[in-house]
């Protein structure tokens, strides 16, 4: 089984498949909040196979894949929006934006995504992991299933990663920054 | 193995270890190999720090898809009760915007904001519909109204919001090229809502360019007030928050709220500061990281933004508001503007060309900053300025205590005052254009200092104390006893005059006062100024403070010198508690109280514990060290190597005690004492090597560096002469040991408190002396002495009993000149 080469025809249907769940899902009115990126995971491999879609090996390998298309889900969207403020003016009525502001949230994710990418360089399984983590959702016990490791390497490589990923995002905010150095 | 998994390796294997192992472990794992290391080291950083970052941010980005406005489910052209959507506006992190039309009022535009979907709990929804009624009373001319709210079918909320035509104030000001004259009169207006709503108990928490429209008219208007929380009237402070209803712009955040406490009617305040900066220089006054939030507090928190004439270049700029901008972006809320109305009156006064109210941040209150930030720098004028900026802290703390805000503010300007003269006057005396040669050191500068508080009539008591005790304690720093007496004294009694005896300024001058006779070696005067001290303070600010972390940590000091190892202990182990709680274990006050605690293990026998101890101290002040020279890691470096010392590792011990006395040497002028500790131990390395008579040198040396500064009757200088009457004697110079040790013998059998270890240990090595010079008599009885002496002292002392016994049975072998009774002769 390689986690890496999906059959080509497969990661653009679990992309679609899993970015037309989140928009019906969002804008339903669904009572709880806490909406997540592994129920979304779940629920389109519930509706995929229901339909009888099935190129795919095993439930680790369509796990896998729909990782890999929720991180190209969020970047993308993330990419979009940082396109979109800069080309456009500004907005007439502002909103609030959470304590990650949206706009930064967008320069982390896009920063996060670079990163992972010279983290797969380093050490691809890792980068799997993280994927499967965060983008998915999944839980250690899930990973590991997945990946086909115990609980405890899953666990502790995805602490390594976790704390190189922030290193390395943080770089990049300190570099542009420049606020070192004041000195009364 | 690759480098990358060998990282791995050895994270995984320290990442869960206690601080105190991680530092063992890593060595015992990269041992010389410093780029893993570091790498391993820079990792943990990481980790520690940021345990859910990722996984929140993961969250975050994706509800933010939610936010996508074709997701909000509605269309141009739907009608929702009497409003007819025509356009979005916007979306955000809490849910979109639209244009809409009343449909029962002609031409009437609105905005409607929507919150996001997912956003809908009961609890929020009742909040929501509440301060929706409360926030419908602000009406003025400068505030977008809140026009009305309510429920769309599928149970979302909504409200209604007049709808603003503007351009956000800072693209208003650069589209219109207003002058600063102009922009401060604009922002004049948005000062006077923002108080009007203040006055109605309702702060803003997000105030920013984007929530400023102007209007074709040049108007501003305040928008989203809406979402704002209702002060209450009695604390003027904001009633429980909703967690997930948190919104905020860092950029613009105060201090206390990116720290998440109570917002006030001031944090409005200093985000109108941030805009005002902002619109005058087209600079932010600090740059913040919203996306790493630790960063993002630290930065605002603790970055000092320039003035904003400098920022800028616009000279205009310069003194008055400069001033009032920098008033309203003070860290502390109640040292900003107390309220919008306020500042609004300082911008008209600066527009009206009369005096501002706001004042420059003092010189003080600046150098206070990096006197809490910065360990004392020893050498060099600096030490002199922080002393007397510490000094001026304590005169403000005076006021404060008093309680009353307006003696506050009158003692700070009369104290910035003072110490601003003073100093100028000293660097006037001590400019190099009017000076030939070398620049003037910092004793010269203490001195100086000195002259001109004796010579200035008019400094009030309370200052000229602060000022003595501030200069004192430098001498001290400096190793300078003799110097240090005269200002701690008089400072001593200047505070009984003013406040008599009980009041808690006088335990900083006892404090200081302990110091002082700790360093003179009068350990019994000395521990009752510390117990005074500490009493005071405790009763002052109860025990989890850091005067009563400092005056524990001297009072441990002075009893492990009076051999009172087990109340020493407790002193320690409350000042390490202390300090640790209050500035974190890797602090260099804490691991100063570290330090001292393994001395108390060392004078306890426990040379491995104290071991241990040092080690993490060493590391830490490693890790703080600037530079090559540092004298904390000097000190800890010095007392490592004694304890490899002690445990006969001298191979070991000799690079460490040289390294730290490399330092001292760089950092320390001759006659400091730990100059003369640092010589006292080569010396006893030496001695144990076998060389006695390199060990005499170093002695000597040790000696004479000593009794610079130190006094005759000192314990440390009766522990260096010691040391040398022991190395006299293993070269048979025995009579010139005998009088070296007996005129100190008399002194200290009457200065050293009972149960002292140095006096039993004088006694072991003058016994031994009498006993080759063949006084067996006199011997027998100095010995038997030092026997009894030791058995009742604290800390270890077997090994001093063994070598007692054995002088004993030394003489009487000598004495019978080896008739010995034999076993065999006991029998009959």
């Amino acid at each position: 089984m390689t986690l890496t080469d999906p059959p080509p025809d497969l990661f653009p249907l679990v992309y679609d498949e899993l970015r037309l769940l989140a928009r019906s899902y969002l804008a339903s009115e669904r009572s709880d909040h806490t909406l997540q990126p592994t129920a979304l995971v779940h629920e389109a491999w519930v509706r995929l196979t229901g339909r009888g879609v099935k190129p795919w090996q095993n439930r680790s390998h369509f796990l896998a894949t729909a990782a890999r298309a929720m991180r190209r889900i969020l970047i993308d969207h993330a990419r979009r929006r940082k396109t979109e403020k800069r080309g456009s003016g500004v907005k007439p009525v502002s909103i609030k934006d959470d304590l990650l502001g949206v706009a930064d949230r967008d320069d982390y994710l896009v920063a996060l995504d670079e990163a992972l990418e010279d983290l797969a360089a380093l050490d691809e399984r890792q980068a799997r992991i993280v994927e499967l983590r965060f983008f998915a959702g999944l839980k250690i016990e899930e990973v590991a299933e997945v990946i086909g490791l115990s609980h405890a390497t899953v666990e502790r490589d995805w602490r390594v990663a976790r704390a190189w990923l922030n290193r390395e995002v943080r770089k990049g905010d300190e570099g542009e920054g420049g606020y070192e150095g004041e000195e009364g | 193995m690759s480098e990358w998994a060998r990282i791995k390796e050895v994270f995984a294997l320290v990442a869960d270890l206690p601080a105190e192992q991680r530092i063992d472990a890593l060595e015992r794992e990269c041992g010389s190999d410093v780029a893993l290391r570091s790498e391993v080291e820079s990792l943990l950083a990481s980790d520690s720090n940021t345990p859910a970052l990722l996984d929140q941010a993961a969250h975050d980005a994706f509800t933010d898809l939610a936010v996508e406005p074709e997701m909000d489910g509605i269309e141009a052209g739907m009608e929702i009760r009497r409003y007819r959507m025509v356009e979005r506006l916007g979306a955000g992190g809490m849910g979109t915007v639209w244009k809409a039309e009343d449909t029962r009022r002609e031409n009437a535009l609105v905005a409607i904001k929507f919150v996001r979907p997912g956003m809908s709990a009961p609890s929020l929804l009742a909040r929501f519909d509440n301060e929706r009624r409360l926030m419908a009373h602000l009406d003025h001319p400068n505030i977008a109204r809140l026009l009305d709210g309510g429920m769309t079918e599928e149970g979302r909320p909504f409200l209604v919001v007049e709808f603003v035509n503007g351009t956000p104030i800072d693209r208003w000001c650069e589209e219109q090229d207003l002058s600063v004259n102009e922009r401060v009169a604009l922002f004049r207006k948005v000062c006077a809502a923002a108080h009007y709503a203040h006055r109605n108990l309702i702060i803003h928490r997000d105030l920013k360019p984007g929530n400023v429209m102007v209007t074709a008219e040049g108007e501003p208007k305040l928008l989203d007030f809406g979402i704002s929380k209702i002060v209450h009237p009695d604390t003027g402070l904001a009633t429980a928050t909703i967690a997930e209803w948190r919104p905020m712009t860092p950029q613009y955040a105060s201090p206390e709220q990116i720290r998440g406490e109570p917002m006030t009617t001031a944090s409005d305040i200093y985000s109108l500061g941030i805009m005002l900066y902002e619109l005058l220089t087209g600079k932010r006054p600090y740059e913040v990281p919203s996306a790493w939030r630790p960063e993002a507090e630290r930065v605002i928190t603790e970055s000092n933004p320039p003035t904003p004439s400098s920022a800028s270049g616009i000279r205009q700029l310069a003194g008055d508001l400069d001033n009032i901008i920098l008033m309203a972006l003070r860290k502390e809320p109640e040292r900003r503007y107390s309220s919008a109305e306020q500042l609004a009156e300082d911008l008209d006064r600066f527009l009206g060309g009369l005096p501002v109210r706001a004042r420059p941040e003092t010189l003080i209150y600046r150098l206070s900053k990096l006197w809490h930030r910065q360990k004392l720098v020893v050498s060099g004028t600096a030490g002199l300025i922080l002393a007397l900026v510490g000094g001026s802290l304590a005169i403000n703390r005076q006021a404060r205590i008093a309680g009353d805000e307006r003696d506050f503010a009158q003692a700070e300007a009369e104290s910035l005052h003072r110490v601003v003269d003073f100093l100028t006057d000293l660097f006037r005396s001590v400019d190099p254009s009017q000076h030939v040669g070398e620049p003037p050191s910092s004793r010269e500068m203490l001195e100086r200092g000195l002259e001109g508080l004796r010579g200035d009539e008019s400094m009030t008591a309370a200052v000229r104390s602060a000022l003595l005790l501030s200069i004192g304690q430098i001498y001290l720093e400096l190793g300078e006893t003799q110097s240090a007496i005269e200002p701690l004294e008089e400072a001593h009694r200047l505070r009984l005059e003013v406040y008599g005896p009980e009041h808690v300024e006088i335990a900083e001058s006892r404090n200081a006062l302990g110091r002082l006779r700790y360093a003179q070696g009068r350990f019994p005067e000395a521990e009752e100024h510390l117990r005074a001290a500490h009493r005071m303070w405790t009763e002052r600010w109860g025990a989890e403070h850091l005067d009563v972390a400092s005056a524990c940590n001297n009072l441990g000091l002075v009893l492990r010198d009076s051999g009172a190892l087990e109340a020493a202990t407790v002193a320690l182990e409350q000042a390490v508690a202390v300090r640790e709680k209050l500035l974190g274990s890797g602090h260099q006050r804490t691991l100063a109280a570290r330090n001292n605690l393994a001395g108390v293990r060392y004078s306890l026998g426990d040379l491995e514990g104290a071991e241990q101890l040092l080690r993490q101290v060493v590391a830490g002040n490693e890790a703080l060290a600037r530079g090559e020279n540092d004298l904390a890691l000097s000190n800890s470096l010095n007392n490592l190597g004694l304890m490899l010392h002690e445990q006969d590792l001298l191979d070991e011990a000799l690079p460490v005690y040289e390294r730290s006395f490399a330092m001292r040497k760089a950092l320390l002028d001759p006659g400091h004492p730990h100059r003369a500790i640092s010589l006292n131990n080569l010396g006893g390395l030496l001695y144990q090597k076998g060389d006695a008579v390199g060990a005499e040198a170093r002695f000597r040396q040790a000696i004479e560096e000593f009794l610079i500064n130190g006094a005759e009757d000192h314990p440390t200088l009766a522990q260096l002469r010691m040391n040398l009457a022991r190395a006299l004697r293993d070269q048979r110079r025995n009579q010139e040991a005998r009088e070296l040790l007996e005129p100190i013998l008399e002194t200290q059998r009457q200065k050293l408190p009972p149960g002292h270890p140095l006096l039993s240990s004088l006694l072991v090595v003058y016994g031994g002396v009498l006993a080759d010079l063949e006084e067996f008599d006199l011997a027998i009885g100095v010995l038997e002495e030092a026997r009894d002496l030791a058995a009742q002292e604290q800390g270890p002392k077997e090994f001093k009993l063994d070598v007692i016994l054995e002088e004993l049975a030394r003489i009487e072998e000598l004495q019978g000149g080896g008739a010995a009774p034999s076993p065999d002769q006991d029998r009959d």
